[in-house]
């Protein structure tokens, strides 16, 4: 199979789990830059190029709140989860949890 | 060189220079968004971009920061959430097929009427740049009827894709299935491609022979005799190696055509040049000055009672029919052929 082909079913089936991986890291203030390096360290890899449009996507859906802090040098833009954000990311949760132990299911049948 | 310069010899305006490259990459992103995410995409993605930077990037730093975040019109597709089209995916398929079609038709069409326009209008000094001028015509003529079939399609399928975006449309029923195909009717019959490869040839041949050879035989006879000849061989002679290059080709054609069994877009390309070709010759042909010697007309003037300018008036509104009846024919002929193709390709 075709390298490219392949890498591109890999990026389809992260693609589903960013909105997830974002709001799992929200429960606290974070501006883009700090949200992209926390996620990078748990080696969830999101580019930035997807990840500040996803962030302001979901606080116009309603599930971040947001706030320039410009006391510092260097003015920021911080999200957080709202209420609605924190029971949409654990209905999430149950859904991710359901998905994973379908799928264990099928590929243990397979091997 | 100037990289060079800007690094070192003149640090501060190298930094206001690659300041600027930041602000014009943050424009090239906003002016494609809608007015009112701008000012806020704005300041959040600078603020970004700081963030991502040291307080003094290097040329490479900025670089490769901003090559990280992507080309500014996929950042702006990803701010924009949805994509957009001027014809969705969903349509596209139903779209190429309709344009196809039109396009067809719309281009038999002012071939038709482009090219009786140009035969008729004809006012060149020699055979070959008649010929040029009456193709460059046609070109021209076919190239803004396919712009405006490919503007008319396209706009229509706009609205209903606009339309099909923002309406809730009733379900699907099964009877809108299509029909299935009838099928080989992209075949060409064997029968019909080895008869025409035989009479195309034949009738070549004797119309080539008697072009080359007995054009001065074709004439009125009266007790055995010739009395006047028909044609003009001075203006006859002028198109032998045009019928002869275009009988060749006729040749070629039909040898494909049984060869091939069936139509496709290369087959029907060549066919179609050919039949092009070969009609506006002959019309040509038909509307040369001097075709038909005076004295012919003159001679059957005298049988019917009438003036030579007469009989030469009625052959010129026959041969002016003549035109617009072979046009339409060739026009009818270059669509089905087409349509044929098209639909060979999709089922």
């Amino acid at each position: 199979m075709d390298i490219n082909q392949y890498n591109n079913m890999v990026l389809e089936l992260k693609r589903g789990t960013q909105v997830l991986s974002v709001l799992s890291q929200l429960k606290n203030n974070q501006y883009g830059y700090s949200l992209l390096q926390a996620l990078e360290e748990k080696k969830v890899m999101i580019e930035a190029g997807t990840l500040y449009p996803l962030m302001r996507r979901l606080e116009s859906q309603g599930l971040l709140i947001s706030e320039w802090d410009t006391s510092e040098s260097r003015p920021r833009k911080y999200y957080r989860l709202s209420d609605e954000g924190l029971s949409v990311y654990h209905q999430l949760v149950n859904e991710w949890k359901n998905i994973v132990s379908d799928m264990d299911k099928l590929i243990r049948e397979e091997s | 060189m100037e990289k060079h310069c800007q690094r070192h010899g003149q640090a501060d305006q190298g930094g206001i220079i690659m300041k600027q490259i930041i602000e014009r990459y943050i424009y090239a992103v906003t002016k494609r968004l809608p007015e009112n995410m701008r000012e806020e995409v704005k300041e959040e993605l600078g603020a970004n971009i700081r963030d991502m930077m040291s307080e003094n990037p290097s040329d490479e730093e900025i670089d490769r920061v901003l090559h990280g975040l992507g080309h500014p019109r996929e950042l702006a597709k990803n701010y924009r959430g949805q994509d957009r089209y001027v014809i969705s995916p969903l349509f596209y398929d139903d779209y190429i097929q309709v344009l196809k079609i039109v396009a067809v038709i719309f281009l038999a069409v002012t071939l038709v009427f482009g090219t009786i326009d140009a035969i008729t209008n004809i006012e060149a000094q020699s055979i070959f740049g008649g010929i040029v001028k009456v193709f460059a015509e046609i070109v021209s003529h076919a190239f803004s009827s396919f712009a405006s079939a490919f503007a008319w399609v396209t706009l229509i399928f706009w609205g209903i894709d606009y339309a099909a975006r923002n309406k809730k449309w009733p379900e699907w029923k099964l009877s809108d299935l299509p029909d299935l195909p009838k099928p080989n009717t992209t075949k060409i019959s064997r029968v019909e491609s080895i008869l025409g490869l035989v009479l195309g040839t034949a009738f070549s041949a004797i119309f080539l022979v008697f072009l080359i050879r007995y054009i001065h035989l074709i004439g009125i006879y009266e007790n055995g005799e010739l009395v006047v000849q028909i044609f003009n061989s001075q203006v006859t002679d002028q198109f032998i190696v045009f019928f002869i290059i275009s009988a060749v080709i006729g040749f070629i054609v039909s040898l494909l055509k049984v060869n091939y069994g069936e139509w496709r877009i290369g087959l029907a390309s060549i066919y179609t040049a050919h039949e092009i070709l070969s009609t506006v010759l002959f019309l040509i042909f038909i509307h040369t000055e001097g075709l038909i010697l005076y004295e012919a007309f003159a001679r059957v003037g005298t049988y019917l009672d009438i003036s030579a300018s007469a009989v030469q008036g009625h052959f010129e509104s026959g041969v002016t029919g003549l035109t617009v009846f072979i046009s339409i024919m060739v026009g009818i002929d270059l669509i089905s052929t087409w349509v044929k193709t098209l639909k060979a390709k999709k089922a």
